[in-house]
């Protein structure tokens, strides 16, 4: 298939140090979550709802992250579940730096490794939890979410 | 919790036939664990701290690090850089099978943070207890090594120094022997594990034996899990604390699963289901690597400037029933202080509690209690390792 060579072009490439890749991601246009299938080695499942596009993928590394764009083309909410953690950065995007802030200050007040992770602004809501064998996270922009929408359905 | 049976006769050590075990006595599958301010004093609460030695292999060439974290959510050792140097010991990043020229790299994440650097062997001895040749991971905190690669970086802030981690190291000795296991083994873009060069990092598969493992799954004997017991406290907390680090379970005549404990097998993942207010949480665990209990409740305040913990105004008295994949269900009663009312000056309290974020309103996980520090004390806990016969039950499981 087109799309499993295209994969393994940009497998190497996607995956190799140092080279960030334009990702879609939270808050990007909807339009590029077909390069974000590629970049992360995926395939991509698409489902629709009345409120919501719905785009499924599995990475190289068997993570399984789901990406919600709005009809208006906008990712409002990715979840991620998988073995291990997947590349934060391409899929937060530019709510990245925000992640490495807020990241640096849970550090700051309790250092060590944290099992849990939470980040509670009114424009950026992430939960996350890391374990051996199981990692995954929520991340939404509450004002992009459709009217209409609870948190809840978010898988 | 010590039970001592009187008219056995005669002094010196007896054969346990108590419903608790006892470790005072000591052993060579006996290690002490305390918590203090740390290694450099800046202190961290409910921190548990023990001391390693590591080996260049086969050799006897040695260092002893002391304060290093007990963590029973994690499986493998890992050891700062700097300390090793600092005691004259040299330890060999591992040679990628396929490429001697390059080196294999390990990045462990974790919900905010990292730990990155090079997989290399060692002998390793705890108490009177020995590995030879086992994989650990080196903390690159002296950079020495190549930088982690982005995929790594990206987990959140670099726990590569003693300022950050809190410790000298992690001694992971949890549910599990290998850190990864066959994920790691089958697929190559794992983000655990990474083949170097000076320039940078390659996404790569590692052989089983080659993975980093908890140390306790290699000893000779008294390999199937370990006992942690940390004496009761009041709810006022106390400054520093010591108890106890026991290897094997059932193995010797000091380390019996006692009949008291209740048995809670866990899930391929290391989980077992706790309900709490109502909620049913499917990804619950007991970790002494975290320093809280960690979990959802609207109805406790954070605090002012920890946001992570609660600041209740009064002690709180809650209670929750935790149920292995066996069936088993226990229920367990815990507090939670005001942490901002507690003393600066205290490393151990059995009553901080914290969120772990709500799930409850995210369909794929139900939400998770993390059993930190503060359930261990006044308690013997049991972490069998996954496949191993401990006692009367096979890990993976928790007892209490």
């Amino acid at each position: 298939m087109r799309l499993n060579r295209l994969c393994a072009a940009l497998a190497l490439a996607a995956w190799s140090a140092g080279s960030p890749t334009a990702f879609a991601a939270l808050g990007d246009p909807e339009s590029s979550v077909a390069s974000d299938a590629s970049a992360l080695h995926g395939e991509a499942r698409e489902a629709s709802r009345a409120l919501y596009n719905l785009h499924a993928l599995t990475t190289g590394g068997g993570v399984q992250v789901n990406e919600y764009a709005t009809p208006g083309g906008a990712v409002f909410a990715i979840t991620w579940q998988g073995p291990s953690q997947p590349d934060l950065r391409s899929l937060l995007g530019s709510y990245y730096a925000r992640y490495q802030s807020a990241a640096a200050a849970s550090v700051q007040a309790r250092r060590g490794a944290h099992r849990e992770f939470s980040i509670r602004q009114g424009d950026l809501v992430l939960l996350s939890v890391s374990h051996l064998r199981s990692y995954r996270g929520v991340a939404y922009v509450p004002a992009l979410m459709p009217a209409g929408l609870a948190a809840g359905e978010l898988q | 919790m010590a039970l001592v049976i009187a008219g056995c006769g005669g002094g010196g050590k007896t054969a346990s036939t108590s419903t608790a075990d006892d470790f005072a006595a000591g052993g060579a599958n006996v290690v002490a664990v305390t918590l203090d301010s740390g290694p450099d004093g800046q202190g961290t609460i409910n921190t548990l701290y023990t001391s390693v030695t590591l080996c260049q292999s086969g050799t006897s060439i040695c260092v002893t690090v002391p304060d290093v974290q007990v963590d029973t959510g994690s499986s493998g050792l890992r050891i700062l850089a700097s300390a090793l140097s600092g005691g004259g010991v040299t330890l060999t990043p591992m040679s990628d099978a396929s490429d001697s020229s390059r080196s294999i790299g390990e990045c462990l994440a974790f919900a905010s943070s990292y730990l990155w650097g090079p997989v290399a062997t060692a002998d390793v001895t705890l108490g009177g207890e020995s590995a030879s040749a086992i994989p650990v991971q080196i903390i690159d905190d002296s950079g020495g090594f190549t930088a982690a690669p982005q995929s790594c970086s990206s987990q959140g802030t670099s726990l590569n120094s003693q300022g950050n981690l809190g410790a000298n190291g992690v001694l992971g000795v949890g549910l599990f022997d290998k850190d990864c296991d066959a994920y790691c083994a089958t697929t190559a873009a794992n983000n655990f594990y990474f083949s170097c060069s000076a320039s940078g990092c390659s996404q790569t598969t590692l052989a089983l034996a080659s993975q980093v493992s908890n140390p306790v799954a290699s000893f000779a004997t008294d390999n199937n899990g370990v006992i942690l017991q940390l004496p009761g406290i009041t709810s006022a907390g106390a400054a520093t604390a010591s108890g106890y680090l026991v290897f094997g379970i059932g193995t010797e005549t000091n380390n019996a699963l006692a009949s008291s404990a209740r048995v809670l097998t866990t899930n391929a993942e290391g989980f077992f289901t706790t309900t709490f207010n109502g909620q049913s949480l499917d990804q619950s665990f007991i970790d002494s690597g975290s320093n809280g209990y960690f979990f959802p409740d609207s109805a406790l305040p954070g605090c002012a400037e920890a946001t992570d913990f609660y600041c209740p105004a009064t002690l709180t008295s809650l209670s929750a029933s935790n149920e292995g994949q066996n069936g088993t269900t226990i229920s367990t009663s815990f507090q939670v202080a005001n942490l901002d009312a507690l003393d600066y000056a205290y490393y151990a309290f059995d009553d901080v509690g914290g969120t772990s974020g709500d799930f409850s309103n995210f369909t794929s996980s139900t939400g998770i209690f993390d059993w930190g520090v503060p359930f261990f004390f006044g308690r013997t806990v049991f972490t069998a390792i996954e496949g191993r016969t401990a006692g009367r039950a096979t890990g993976p499981y928790f007892a209490y």
